[in-house]
This record gives C-alpha cells, structure tokens and sequence, in this order.
C-alpha cells in the first residue's frame, strides 16, 4: 500500500519537466534506476508520455540505437522485404528516425523482446551467482531461494550480448535464406559475396557493414565474446527440454537417418535444433516459441525445422554441413575471433574478461575464450568485479603469445567435452 | 542600449538591458505586446530575488548566443549531458537553487537555460544505482520489498 510520506523537490517539479529530465538521462538503464527509486518515477516511467518522448530518445540514441538499428535493418532486408538493397540501409528508415512512429515501436518491441531474455538469464543463473535475500538468510532450503539481483552494468552487458547474438542470428538467416541473384548490386554487399563467401567472412562483412565504420574497418560495438558464448549456451539450456521431448516421439528409423547426416543426434537435440530455431525465429519469435504452453504448438514449430540436415534447402558450402546445425553459433563467434586475430587491425573492439576460479592460471591473449584451460569459467564473465570477489574468482596472469596452449577448434571441444546420450546403434562420431 | 526593471517575487527591483532580458520569450513577448520600453517594473511574481539574479547572470553571459534550434530533435540533444564548462561552473549551486533555476527558466520560457538544467540534474542520475539516486535527491523509498523485487524482474517501462 503506497505510505504518504513527504516529497522531494525532484518529484515536485511539474510533470514536463520531469520528462524533460528523462529525455536528458542518455541511457534506459538511467531511466530505469530512477523508475525503481520511488512511486512517482516508476508511474511517470511507465506513463506514454514517457514512451512517446523519453523512451523515445533514449532507445534510438541510447546505449544500444545501433544495435537495435541494426536487428531492424537485418530483418526489413531479410524478412520483410521492406529494403530492396542492404546498401540502403544507412538511410533506413528514414534520416531522423525518431520521426517515424512505426519504426520506434519495432525498436522498442526489440528492446523489449532483449530484456525479457536478459531477466530469464538472471533467474537461470540466480542459483550459482546469486545471493540469498537477507529476509531469507535463515531458510533450510537456502539454495532454492537464492536471487540475482544485477546492477545496471551486468543488465547492460547481457541486453547487449542478446542484441549482438540477434544481429548474428539475422545475419545468418540472410544468409541461410540468400536471395535471388540480381537483386543485390552494391558495391560492398554483392553477388559474388553471397554466392562464393564462406559464412564466417560473409557474416563479418555484413557485421562491418551493417555496424561498423569504414574508418580502419572496425566494429562500432563492443563485442565481448565471453558473454556472447555465455548467451548462446544459455538459448540451447532453454530449449533442450522441449527438443528432446519431440525427438522421444521420433522412430528408430528417424533417428538413424538424422545420425547418418549429423553425427551426434544427441547434440543435434541440445545444441542444433536451438540454432535452427534461433536464426529461424529470431528472438522475438523464440521468446514466443518459449511462452508457449502448449507442448503439441511447440513440438510442431521444432518439427518443422527438425528435418532440415536430411533435407537442406539451399546449397551449403562447408565440407562438413552437418556441423553447422549442431554448433551453429559457437563455431561462427569461433571463426571470426580467428578471423579477427588473424586480421589484427580489426581487433579493436573485440574483448572479453579473463576470470577464473583458481589462482596462478595463465590466461592467453590470442586463444578464444572457451580453448582455454578449463578453469576458466565463461558463464561468470557477465558479472560484475565486485560480485566476481565475493564468488572468490582470480583475475590470470597474461601470456600474449600462447605457444603451447590448446588451439583446438570447438567442433573438437564439443566432441570432447560434452557428454553424450546417443544410444549405441546410432553411430554416434563414428 | 534601453534598459528594463524586473521585479522579483520579494519586492527588489533589477535594472537588466532589454536585450538580456530578452532572452527570456516570457518577458519578449510582453514587451512586444506593450510596444514599447515600460517604465515601470516588470513583475515576476514566481521568482525570488536570489533566483532571479543567477537567471539574469546567465542571460548576461549568453547574450549573444544563436537562438536555439527549433527542431527538438536535432543533434543538439542527442549529446544529452554536454554542458559547456562556464554553464557547469554556474550550475554548481545547492540542488535548492537547482531546480528553482529549473522552475524559474521554464517559467520564463529561457529553453537553454532550461535545457542545462535539466542536464545538470540528469548528470546526477547518470550511472548511479536506485539507492544512489534515493540519497542524492532525497527521495524515500514507497515501495513494498515484495513490489521492488517484482519491478526489477520485469523492469519493460515502456508500455505496449
């Protein structure tokens, strides 16, 4: 029950001049930790007034406007056929694009789409990185009742992950679904890119030119590849039950004949079909997919693609294509960080937190994150230094050259370090 | 150059040239409206002396500035909290007298002075966590625990 207390000065200021304040914060997440401070900010932050000026401003120029322009650029390309060449789509929708109410409500439909994934990974990590409400400290079942409340940072960190992982997702689908020859003559993104690119350089070059700058070729974003890794295994988590409740109804036969295409049909259920789902669907139609209640709705949205090794629609370009569905995007962020390391000049933005959980590892610069030693714990780099000590996490010692360390590619990883359920008829890895 | 008197909500009367004064639409358009330099004081009534003379400085010292543009959107304030050095050296004053500039700009229709304002406040939000905000402003928390623990889960402002 709301208590009658006095106000401060900030909340008595006419309501236009709160917004006014809002328009000027420069970022969501300072909108949003005003929203929490009291009844007054929270209505005013939920108002449409807020939404049509506030939120407004913020989302288009905040933190994140590139991204989200960058999802809504993908889509109109690849999706809706709203944008007949890519190479227009710095001008998309139009030069102010606050203007364009249509457009914002996308954008925010996005944002929105982000952060209820964002809030879904919190709760999934709640039990190994949170902590118990003090109210709760005495509670017999401690564990169950942990809670992760993140900062500002840590939201900001994963919302931006998610929104680089849909870029990603986009971009493949564009690629997965090229379209006809001849409708693509721009002097970056071409006819012969499509047609002869392998997928690591098509999608990096499409990153490049969708959210970089032809200023020394760098990307614009920051990519932290850590917690990109830490996403996508989040997004397989999410979907393995319901994968692996549809493959149940499958015949022997079936399975066999997924198995003589995949290799593993076991990782094809807990890692491919959340691929195929992801780059198909987008987030927005994953979220959807995840709401879902009813499992027969769900099953059929993964039968639909479940078919998709034994009866590819386009012509694929790797020797191996099987591999594709089953580490989709653990092998793409794989490729282009060895891209990128091969191609020093482009590293600029390209980060990611060395932690681990014991002391005196030596953490080695030019290795992606997951070929490292197996101390180090990926999942945690999305939490903030201050949570990360009191979890008791080490910061490495750094070796830049890396002479004697594993280089092997995570296609390899995968066979080695999960475990797999594969019956033994199958011929799993044979 | 003419000069005007301002009258401040206490009674104290300011001589200002018209020009400076000018800055202010509020005061423009009265003295467009009377068609000629008053004698007699202007009235402020919602503005005290102290408030008024930090409005008056800062008008004397962007005298000459460009009207601001009429676009609302423009780049101007997509660089939301840059504020030019002088303006943030005027603004370091007690949040009392911060927000009745704040007032005091809106009422008299000054948009920059409106705009630094409202940035100056929005710089002391930037970065900072709900309970950092609460202290800073002086504001007491109404929420229930349970309400507060369910905003952040699903903190999606925006309506739909």
């Amino acid at each position: 029950m709301p208590r009658s207390r006095k106000k401060s000065t900030l909340e008595e200021l006419p309501l236009d001049l709160k917004i006014d304040i809002l328009r000027s914060l420069g970022s969501i997440y300072d909108l949003e930790s005003l929203g929490l401070t009291c009844r007054t900010f929270y209505n005013i932050c939920k108002s449409p007034q807020c939404t049509a000026t506030a939120y407004r401003q913020l989302l288009i120029h905040g933190d994140h406007g590139e991204l989200l322009r960058g999802v809504a650029v993908l889509r109109a390309y690849g999706r809706d056929d709203q944008l007949k060449l890519l190479q227009d789509a710095s001008g998309f929708p139009d030069n102010n694009p606050t203007d364009n109410t249509e457009y914002f409500y996308k954008l925010l439909s996005y944002q929105r789409t982000v952060r209820w994934f964002t809030n879904r990974f919190f709760e999934a990590m709640a039990d190994k990185y949170g902590d118990v409400p003090p109210n709760s400290a005495n509670s017999k079942d401690s564990k169950s009742s942990k809670r992760f409340i993140p900062s500002r940072s840590e939201s900001q960190r994963l919302d931006n992950a998610f929104l680089i992982f849909w870029v990603l997702a986009e971009t493949i689908y564009l690629f997965e679904n090229r379209k006809p020859h001849g409708t693509i003559d721009g002097s970056h993104i071409d006819e012969e890119l499509f047609a002869n690119t392998d997928r690591y350089t098509f999608v990096y070059i499409l990153l490049w030119q969708i959210l970089g700058t032809s200023d020394g070729l760098k990307l614009q974003l920051s990519v932290d590849f850590s917690v990109i890794c830490s996403v996508a295994r989040f997004l397989s988590g999410s979907t393995t039950p319901m994968a692996l409740r549809y493959a149940d109804t499958l015949s022997h036969e079936k399975v066999a004949a997924i198995s003589s295409k995949l290799g593993c049909p076991d990782i094809y259920n807990r890692q491919g079909i959340s691929n195929l789902l992801t780059w198909n669907l987008g987030l927005d139609g994953l979220r959807k997919f995840l709401e879902e209640k009813d499992e027969t709705i769900q099953a059929s949205v993964i039968g639909k693609y479940y078919n998709r090794p034994l009866e590819p629609r386009f012509e694929v370009d790797d020797e191996e294509p099987f591999k594709f569905f089953i580490s989709c995007f653990y092998s793409l962020i794989d490729g282009v960080w060895i891209y990128m390391r091969d191609h020093s000049g482009y590293l600029g933005n390209i980060h990611w937190r060395p932690l681990w959980r014991e002391s005196g590892i030596i953490n080695l610069l030019l290795v992606p994150p997951w070929n490292q030693a197996d101390e180090f714990d990926i999942d945690a780099a999305f939490c903030d230094d201050e949570r990360l000590q009191r979890l008791g996490y080490f910061r490495p010692r750094i070796s830049v050259d890396g002479e004697d360390t594993d280089q092997s590619s995570l296609e390899e990883k995968m066979k080695t370090d999960l475990v797999c359920h594969c019956k033994e008829d199958w011929g799993c890895w044979d | 150059m003419s000069q005007i008197i301002l009258l401040s909500s206490d009674n104290v009367e300011m001589k200002v040239d018209k020009e400076v004064a000018e800055r202010s639409i509020l005061i423009k358009n009265m003295l467009e409206d009377v068609g000629e330099t008053p004698d007699q004081a202007i009235p402020i009534p919602n503005v005290n002396e102290g408030v008024l003379r930090k409005v008056i400085e800062w008008c004397e010292h962007h005298r000459n500035d460009p009207p601001p543009p009429a676009d609302e959107d423009s780049d101007s304030r997509k660089k939301s909290t840059d504020i030019e050095e002088w303006d943030q050296k005027f603004m370091q004053v007690d949040q009392e007298m911060l927000f009745e500039i704040i007032l005091a700009a809106n009422y008299l229709d000054i948009k920059p002075l409106l705009d630094v304002g409202c940035k100056t406040v929005a710089n002391m939000i930037k970065g900072k966590s709900p309970e950092e905000i609460r202290k800073t402003f002086n504001i007491q928390n109404d929420f229930t625990p349970e309400e507060e623990d369910q905003i952040r889960r699903e903190n999606e402002w925006a309506e739909e």
